[in-house]
C-alpha cells in the first residue's frame, strides 16, 4: 500500500519534470540558438548571390568567437540605439509611475462628477491600437517639434503604458485601508504627502510591477520607435534589429549578438525582482 | 483650553440625512462619549470633528474658532481608528513620531515625547518592531501613544476597542480610564458598547437616527433617562418595559398590569408626577432588571408583589438572570443565586416601584 503511493508519486514526479523539461526547452531553445549564432564566425559573403546568407549554422561551431560582439559596437552605431532605448524606456517608465499613481489615487480615494466615464475612458484608451495613434501623434509631434525627440518618443510610450499601469495601480490601491489615508491626515498631511509617504511605499511592489512592464513594453516596442523616428539619433534597438534581419547581406551573427545584447537589461531586471514583480501583479499582497 | 463646539451640525450623503442638526458643546478636558446603535451617526460626527467628512450644514469650532472648512491636519486634533491604523512600513518608533516630523519638530523634543508615552503606555520595549510583529492590545497602545505624543487640543476615538477579544477590552478601558489620569485633555469617544461609555465618559451622548437623544453624566442617564430610546439603551440587561395603566384611587394613584390582574399603589412621592396619566390605559412602565427581588413576608412600602412562573435561569456566579412573562412581556430579572429560582416553578417576586419609569409611547418621553 505504502510502496504503491510511493511509485505513483515517483512517476508523477518524473511527469512534471518532463512537462518542465519540454516547456523550458521550448522557451528557452531560441536563446539557446540565438547565442550560438552569436558565437558563429560571419562567413565572407558570397557577391553573386549577395541576398542570401551562406553561412553554416553548426550546433557546436568549431571555432566559437565574440568577434560579433565586437562588431556589433564598432561597425554600427549600436552603442547609440542601446542608449536611446534605455533612455525613452526608462522616460516612460517614469513618467507613467507619475501619472499612473496619481491618477489611480484620485480614482481610488475621491469620489467625482464623472468618475465612472473616466475610468471606461481609460480602459478604452488602452484598447485602442497603437496604430490608431500614429497619425495623430505624428501632427501633434510635428506641431510642438517633438519630430526626432526623446521626450517626443516618451510621450508616445506613455499613451499606450500609463492606462495599463494605471488601471494596475488603481487595483493596488483598493487594497490599502482608507484609514491609513485618514490617520496621515490627522498626523497633518496633504493629500499629496500621503500618497508620497504612506500609500507609494506601501505600494511598493505594485510599483516596480507597473513601472518594470511600462520598461519593457518600451524597450520592445517597434511600431513607434521605427514609424515616429527617422534619424539614428533616437531610433532604437528594435529598429537596429530589424535592419540586421533584413540587411543584404544578412549578418546573421551580429544580428544574433545584438539580439542577446538587448535581451540582457530586461532579463536582468526580470531576475533582480522576479518576486517582487509577482506579488506587485497578484495585488493585494500587503496587509496592514 | 480647547473647548468643543457643535453647532446645527447636518451631515447629508445624497438625500439621506444621517446627522440631523446636532447642537453639542464639549467643555475643555471633558471626556464626552457618543453612543448608539450602529447607524445613529456618531461616527459620522466624529469624523465631522476630525475634518475627515465634510459638514453639510452648520458649523465646528475647536478652541473658539471655526474649522469647519479646515483640513485635519490644520485642527490640532489626534485620533485613534478602530482598525489602530499604524503604518505598516515603519516601526512603532516611526509611527508615533510621524506627526510630529510634519510638525517639523525638533528631533531631540521628538524622542522625548516618544520615550515619555512609550513608558506611559508601557511598549518602551516595541519601539523598534513593525506593527505586525505586534498583538492587537500593542497595536492598541501604539495608536494611542501616537496621538498622546501629539500633545493635540482634542482627542478623537473612534470605536478603539471593538477589536479586541472581550478580555483585554476590559484590560484596555482601564488602561484608557488611568491614561486619562495622566493625560486631561478634551476627548470625543465614539463606541457603541454602553458599558465602555458609562465607565469612561464624563458626559455621555446617546445618539439615535442622526439626533442626540440625551445628555448627561452616566448617572443621569441610568437613572433619569428622558426617552424610552435612552431608558432601552443604557443598562444591560436593558430595561423592561411592561404595559400598564394608571387609575385614580380615591387620593391615590394605582398602576394596574393585566395578565394576570394585577394592582400596585404608586408610591407617594410619585402622585404629582403621573397624575396626569390618571386613565390612560396605554403606557409603559419601565423596571430594570435589578429593581425586583425575591418577596418575603409583607411588600415593603413602594414594593409590589406578584407570583409568577420562572420560565429560564441565567447563573452568572455573583447573580442569576431569571426570565418570566409579564403582562404578555418577557421580563428579565436579577436576583442573588439565594433567590431560589428554578426553572419551570412559581417564584413570589418584589418589584421596586420607587424606582419605576413610566413612560409615554405616544410621545416615546420618560414622564
Amino acid at each position: 500500500m505504502n510502496t504503491a503511493k510511493r511509485r505513483a508519486r515517483r512517476i508523477r514526479a518524473i511527469w512534471v519534470a518532463v512537462g518542465s523539461a519540454a516547456v523550458l526547452l521550448y522557451s528557452l531553445g531560441p536563446l539557446l540558438w540565438i547565442f550560438i549564432a552569436s558565437i558563429t564566425p560571419e562567413l565572407k559573403a558570397d557577391f553573386n548571390q549577395a541576398w542570401l546568407s551562406n553561412r553554416q549554422v553548426t550546433y557546436f561551431p568549431s571555432e566559437p568567437t565574440l568577434a560579433n560582439y565586437g562588431a556589433l559596437f564598432e561597425t554600427v552605431p549600436f552603442a547609440t540605439y542601446f542608449r536611446n532605448s534605455s533612455i525613452i524606456a526608462t522616460g516612460n517608465m517614469v513618467l507613467t509611475l507619475v501619472v499612473a499613481s496619481l491618477g489611480a489615487y484620485g480614482f481610488v480615494r475621491f469620489r467625482f462628477f464623472g468618475r465612472s466615464s473616466f475610468l471606461v475612458a481609460m480602459l478604452v484608451a488602452y484598447t485602442i491600437p497603437s496604430v490608431v495613434l500614429l497619425v495623430p501623434l505624428l501632427v501633434i509631434f510635428r506641431t510642438y517639434g517633438l519630430n526626432n525627440t526623446h521626450l517626443g518618443m516618451i510621450l508616445a510610450e506613455a499613451t499606450h503604458s500609463a492606462p495599463f499601469v494605471l488601471l494596475l495601480m488603481i487595483n493596488y490601491f483598493s487594497t490599502l485601508p482608507r484609514d491609513l489615508d485618514e490617520a496621515a491626515q490627522v498626523d497633518g498631511c496633504s493629500r499629496l504627502k500621503v500618497l508620497w509617504r504612506i500609500i507609494l511605499p506601501l505600494s511598493l511592489p505594485g510599483l516596480v510591477a507597473g513601472g518594470l512592464l511600462a520598461f519593457i513594453m518600451t524597450w520592445n516596442n517597434f511600431l513607434f520607435a521605427f514609424l515616429l523616428t527617422s534619424t539614428a539619433e533616437v531610433k532604437t534597438l528594435p529598429v537596429i534589429m530589424r535592419q540586421f534581419a533584413l540587411g543584404e547581406p544578412a549578418v546573421w551573427g551580429i544580428s544574433a549578438a545584438g539580439a542577446l545584447v538587448s535581451t540582457l537589461p530586461v532579463a536582468l531586471i526580470f531576475l533582480l525582482f522576479q518576486r517582487m514583480l509577482m506579488s506587485g501583479l497578484a495585488a493585494g499582497a500587503v496587509k496592514g | 483650553m480647547a473647548q468643543v463646539n457643535l453647532r446645527k451640525v447636518v451631515k447629508r450623503f445624497g438625500d439621506v440625512e444621517v446627522v440631523r442638526g446636532i447642537d453639542l458643546t464639549i467643555a475643555d478636558k471633558e471626556f464626552v462619549a457618543l453612543v448608539g446603535p450602529s447607524g445613529c451617526g456618531k461616527s459620522t460626527t466624529l469624523r465631522m470633528i476630525a475634518g475627515l467628512e465634510e459638514i453639510s450644514d452648520g458649523d465646528i469650532l475647536i478652541d473658539g474658532k471655526v474649522v469647519t472648512d479646515f483640513a485635519p491636519k490644520d485642527r490640532d486634533i489626534a485620533m485613534v481608528f478602530q482598525s489602530y491604523a499604524l503604518y505598516p512600513h515603519m516601526t512603532v518608533r516611526e509611527n508615533m513620531s510621524f506627526g510630529l516630523k510634519q510638525q517639523r519638530m525638533a528631533k531631540a523634543e521628538i524622542d522625548t515625547r516618544v520615550d515619555e508615552a512609550a513608558r506611559i503606555l508601557n511598549i518602551e520595549d516595541l519601539l523598534d518592531r513593525k506593527p505586525k510583529a505586534l498583538s492587537g492590545g500593542q497595536r492598541q497602545r501604539v495608536a494611542m501613544g501616537r496621538a498622546i505624543v501629539r500633545q493635540p487640543k482634542v482627542f478623537l476615538f473612534d470605536e478603539p476597542l471593538s477589536n479586541l477579544d472581550a478580555q483585554l477590552r476590559v484590560q484596555m478601558r482601564t488602561e484608557i480610564k488611568r491614561l486619562r489620569q495622566k493625560v486631561r485633555t478634551t476627548t470625543v469617544y465614539v463606541t457603541h458598547d454602553q458599558v465602555e461609555a458609562l465607565t469612561l465618559a464624563d458626559r455621555i451622548v446617546v445618539m439615535n437616527k442622526g439626533r442626540i437623544e440625551q445628555i448627561g453624566t452616566p448617572h443621569e442617564l441610568y437613572h433619569e433617562p428622558q426617552t424610552r430610546f435612552v431608558a432601552g439603551f443604557i443598562g444591560s440587561p436593558s430595561m423592561n418595559f411592561i404595559p400598564a395603566a394608571i387609575e385614580q384611587r380615591g387620593d391615590k394613584l394605582a398602576l394596574l398590569l393585566k395578565d394576570p390582574d394585577l394592582s400596585f399603589e404608586i408610591p407617594a412621592e410619585r402622585h404629582n408626577r403621573y397624575a396626569g396619566l390618571a386613565g390612560r390605559s396605554d403606557l409603559l412602565l419601565g423596571l430594570r432588571p435589578e429593581h425586583f427581588s425575591a418577596a418575603a413576608g409583607e411588600p415593603r412600602p413602594g414594593h409590589g408583589q406578584f407570583e409568577t412562573r420562572i420560565d429560564i435561569t441565567e447563573p452568572v456566579g455573583i447573580e442569576t438572570f431569571v426570565y418570566f412573562v409579564l403582562a404578555g412581556t418577557e421580563i428579565c430579572a436579577r436576583l442573588p443565586p439565594t433567590a431560589g429560582a428554578q426553572e419551570g416553578k412559581p417564584l413570589r417576586l418584589a418589584a421596586d416601584l420607587t424606582q419605576m419609569h413610566v413612560i409615554d409611547p405616544v410621545t416615546g418621553l420618560v414622564v
